[in-house]
């Protein structure tokens, strides 16, 4: 059974091909809506609610378009509800702490590698909650679904000259942060000299 | 030093493999030559891949058993929220009722405590509440509301679950804020502007984001900076109106559509 009859079953109210089309792609939408929300309730929550939504509104799905654009304009807009009910509930973005939360492994025997690649995943998830849910969303389209400008200018229905500057606004703000926060972009600098040195001698 | 300003877009879209031949062309040309430039572009690199070591996520054990749940038990007659929310609101009447009756003759701050308490519980419940909690700083905690018709994300046709409309006029202990309240408006139609209300810590205060406008909910003592530093867009009705509002906060305006910063 491929994903398209699964799809024209569900639209003829078959839960068992719902079931089925969760299980494909509840890693995809958990990760969007665990990088959107910050931690794992959250993201728990925005994952149902997005399956939720395509099921009830399953009828507008038009076949010629794909469906996995359709389910990420839906977990984008799942994510962002929920961010919005939570700050109207008062609350703020709460982060979960998993990375020392988990910790099987005594750092110390990790290698040096390793413990830097932790380091910096989570200061990109901080810095990515220090920026407003557009900017957030737009860039972990980009960078953590892996979706072209154009597929993402239909998922945001955005012009794709808007996801363009969207896009780089978000890195810039992300850089900032980045810059602001510590050394994440200590070895860049001294790359970059270690570049122009070398250029300098070869003319 | 600092990358150009007309070329970051460019760079994003070069670390992203979206430009053509030729602009990728001119792009590393004027690389060769510009370090600011040169510096930003290795650090969209770092940036690439650091997300690259973003840890997958699985799905939480059980997760399309409790889609499959919550599928069937939102099937019953009454939607699960509401029924919640008419279940608190009657709570909080019948609490409110009792304190009445239980105490007459008690000074209006604590009876209103006794039905707060109650309230606290309950999801609409301000809206029943006689005063706000007298040590609560009113100004300090604003909320942002998003119109779902203005949402950047049109959910209309999707059936993404949403917020009716209705309850950005709710009443809250928080001061809730409709498009109609009067707030002062500032503008600071820049990148610049943007970029310093972020780093403020601003970037959750979104007030209203969409196509033709992005504004955000600010503190006066932070549009007075942003003034001090030159970063609003000059009106002399604007930097008057500054000196009225004493304290809380005011809605700045960072983009407009037909405005071309």
């Amino acid at each position: 059974m491929n994903e398209q009859d699964l799809i024209l079953r569900m639209q003829e109210g078959d839960e068992t091909a719902f079931e089925a089309l969760v299980r494909l792609y509840e890693k995809k939408v958990y990760t969007l809506c665990r990088r959107m929300c910050a931690n794992e309730e959250d993201a728990q929550e925005a994952a149902q609610d997005t399956f939720l939504a395509v099921w009830r509104s399953v009828g507008s799905f038009r076949q010629e378009s794909s469906f996995s654009t359709w389910l990420y304009r839906l977990a984008t807009n799942a994510c962002i509800d929920l961010l919005r009910r939570n700050k109207r509930s008062g609350g703020s973005m709460s982060l979960d702490d998993e990375e020392n939360a988990i910790e099987l492994v005594d750092p110390q025997l990790l290698p040096q590698q390793e413990l830097e690649r932790r380091e910096t995943g989570r200061l990109i998830q901080e810095g990515l909650c220090a920026l407003p849910e557009d900017y957030r969303s737009i860039l972990l389209l980009r960078e953590v679904q892996g979706l072209s400008y154009a597929e993402i200018a239909l998922v945001t229905r955005l012009e794709l000259g808007t996801v363009k500057s969207r896009i780089s606004r978000g890195r810039i703000l992300l850089r900032n942060y980045l810059t602001a926060s510590g050394n994440f972009f200590e070895s860049v600098s001294s790359k970059v000299t270690e570049c122009n040195r070398k250029e300098r001698g070869a003319t | 030093m600092k990358y150009c300003d007309e070329y970051a877009p460019a760079l994003s879209a070069f670390v992203d493999g979206e430009l053509t031949e030729q602009e990728k062309n001119e792009v590393l040309a004027h690389v060769e030559t510009c370090e600011g430039c040169r510096t930003y572009l290795a650090e969209l690199m770092t940036m690439r891949a650091a997300f690259g070591g973003l840890e997958e996520y699985d799905a939480p054990a059980g997760f399309a058993e409790s889609v499959m749940a919550r599928l069937h038990e939102e099937a019953a007659p009454k939607k699960r929220t509401q029924r919640k929310k008419w279940m608190g609101l009657a709570a909080c009447a019948a609490v409110v009722l009792m304190a009445a009756v239980l105490f007459p003759h008690v000074t209006g701050s604590s009876g209103a405590a006794d039905s707060a308490a109650a309230a606290n519980d309950c999801d609409a419940a301000a809206e029943l509440a006689q005063e706000p909690p007298e040590d609560e700083e009113f100004t300090d905690r604003y909320t942002s509301v998003q119109h779902t018709g203005l949402s950047l994300f049109n959910t209309a046709e999707d059936g993404a679950e949403s917020e009716p409309a209705a309850e950005t006029k709710v009443t809250s202990q928080e001061q809730t804020l409709t498009k109609n309240e009067s707030h002062a408006v500032f503008y600071a139609l820049s990148d610049d502007a943007e970029t310093f209300l972020i780093e403020q810590g601003m970037g959750e205060q979104v007030y209203e984001a969409n196509d033709e406008i992005c504004s955000y909910l600010v503190p006066v003592e932070l549009v007075r900076e942003m003034a001090q530093q030159g970063l609003l867009t000059e009106t002399g009705m604007e930097m008057t109106a500054l000196d009225d509002v004493a304290e809380g906060s005011v809605i700045v305006v960072v983009r407009m559509a037909e405005v071309q910063p």
